[in-house]
């Protein structure tokens, strides 16, 4: 067997991928595993999150799997955090591993991870069950595609179909996330080639999985970040004079500002160009801000095709044509 | 035959899906499934249908005596055995995966479950 004692996965959520996820790769001999949540284990997990039990009811996923995945595998390392994962938090969560899985139910956390591991140079294997149907994908960043590539961002609140909402069949997230660990190990091994690029879907009604090759997606966000990110500058924002800015609106928002794709304004900063357009469309900030004037979560503000959040935020300086790009979250679950 | 209300919190996931709902969950309750095999895919299956609700298991006496009380703790109302007759049975190998156990756990849930066998 490969020796993997000194391999460090990170994985994201203990819900129903987290558990086949977790024992899969210990059981595989994978040395370290960080794991991150923040949920606590409800008697209606139990239904397909096969690391716990009644005796667990209440307490922290990852205080749980702490003890279950100790007693079976007393050379396992494991590093538990408490906490839910966000773009405050990814960078130094995904911080000197060699794969993270993705094992949330959340659409936002799993373009989060994809983005953060694209630019930060880890491989990744998103995934993601619902009903009788699963995905997963294999990413290796800076070569191929990447699950950005292929949705252009998570869902738009409302759109998105959870577990909670839709159901899944118990042995579905099994399946879903052993095929995850599989990904994750083929990205480790001799041949990582072979486990990204495409992604595979499977239908668990017929029993039958599907790999279909994704084309890497000439202006991804993501992917660009890893292009830019060695010799990435901020625009001085010293300058008195406004500048022009150009905003790219999502079909989802057109409708609040009569139709138009592109809206040009002027501002130095982010803040300032929400605001102009906000003073020619009133009302359309608060699709894209909240009542305390921040971003909301299921929308990405992209300036010249870095996301916001990575940079000041909606102090992000912008240049002379800068480009602002409003990207509202895509499905998952 | 109704789902108790704490059975209907247990399983509130499969009975959301149309294809399921309490109906095919009480089919679970209702059947019975011989797991055969001692290795980690054998375990694995039995993980996935002790979850699932799946009324009778019968499995090999080593596994058993490994993981009885992991079983009954996730799954207090499924009766595990290690011998007797089930309508249902599953074979796996010792060199088989766990990604396989899942997978055969699936076909037993889609069989009585959806499709609508005892
Ligand atoms: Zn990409």
């Amino acid at each position: 067997m490969t020796d993997r004692s000194h391999t460090r996965a990170l994985v994201v959520g203990a819900g129903g991928l987290g558990c086949p996820v977790l024992l899969g790769l210990a059981e595989a001999g994978v040395g370290r595993i960080r794991l991150v949540d923040d949920d606590r284990v409800e008697l209606s997990n139990l239904q397909r999150q096969v690391l716990y039990g009644v005796s667990d009811v209440g307490r922290l996923k990852v205080e749980a799997s702490r003890d279950r995945l100790e007693r079976r595998f007393p050379d396992l390392s494991l590093e538990v955090e408490a906490t839910r994962l966000d773009a405050t938090n990814v960078s130094r969560v995904l911080d000197g591993v060699d794969v993270v899985i993705d094992a949330t139910d959340d659409p936002q956390a799993r373009f989060t991870i994809n983005d953060q591991a694209v630019a930060q140079g880890v491989p990744a294997v998103l995934g993601g069950v619902i009903r009788f149907e699963g995905v997963i994908m294999g990413v290796q960043p800076g070569k191929g595609p990447c699950f950005r590539c292929l949705f252009e961002g998570p869902p738009e609140p409302g759109e998105v179909m959870t577990c909670a909402g839709a159901g899944v069949l118990g042995a579905m997230a099994g399946l879903v996330g052993h095929l995850q660990v599989q990904r994750a190990l083929g990205l480790l091994g001799d041949r990582p080639d072979e486990a990204a690029g495409y992604i595979t879907t499977v239908d668990g009604l017929r029993g039958t999985t599907r790999d279909v090759p994704v084309p890497a997606r000439e202006g991804c966000t993501a992917c660009a970040q890893r292009t830019a990110s060695s010799f990435h500058f901020m625009t001085p924002s010293t300058q008195e004079n406004s500048m022009s800015v150009a905003i790219k609106i999502p079909t989802s928002l057109r409708r609040f500002v009569g139709g138009n794709d592109q809206i040009e304004v002027a501002g130095q900063n982010v803040r300032e160009a929400l605001d102009g357009l906000e003073a020619a469309h009133p009302g359309i900030k608060a699709k894209i801000c909240d009542a305390q004037g921040n971003l909301r979560r299921f929308i990405n503000v992209y300036a010249d095709q870095e996301d916001i959040r990575f940079l000041d935020n909606l102090e992000t300086p912008l240049g002379e044509g800068a480009e602002l790009q409003i990207v509202p979250a895509i499905a998952g679950g | 035959m109704k789902l108790s209300s704490d059975q209907a919190t247990r399983y509130a996931r499969h009975v959301l899906l149309d294809e399921v709902g309490a109906r095919g969950q009480l089919r679970l309750l209702g059947t019975s499934v011989e797991v055969r095999g001692e290795g980690a895919a054998a375990e694995e299956a039995v993980r996935y249908l002790v979850a699932a609700g799946v009324g009778e298991i019968v499995v090999g006496a080593d596994l058993r005596q490994l993981y009885s009380e992991t079983w009954a703790d996730l799954n207090p109302e499924v009766r595990v055995k290690s011998g007797g007759e089930c309508r249902h049975r599953l074979e796996l190998g010792p060199s088989d995966s766990r990604l396989q156990g899942a997978q055969a756990a699936l076909k037993v849930l889609v069989a009585v479950g959806v499709k609508g066998e005892a």
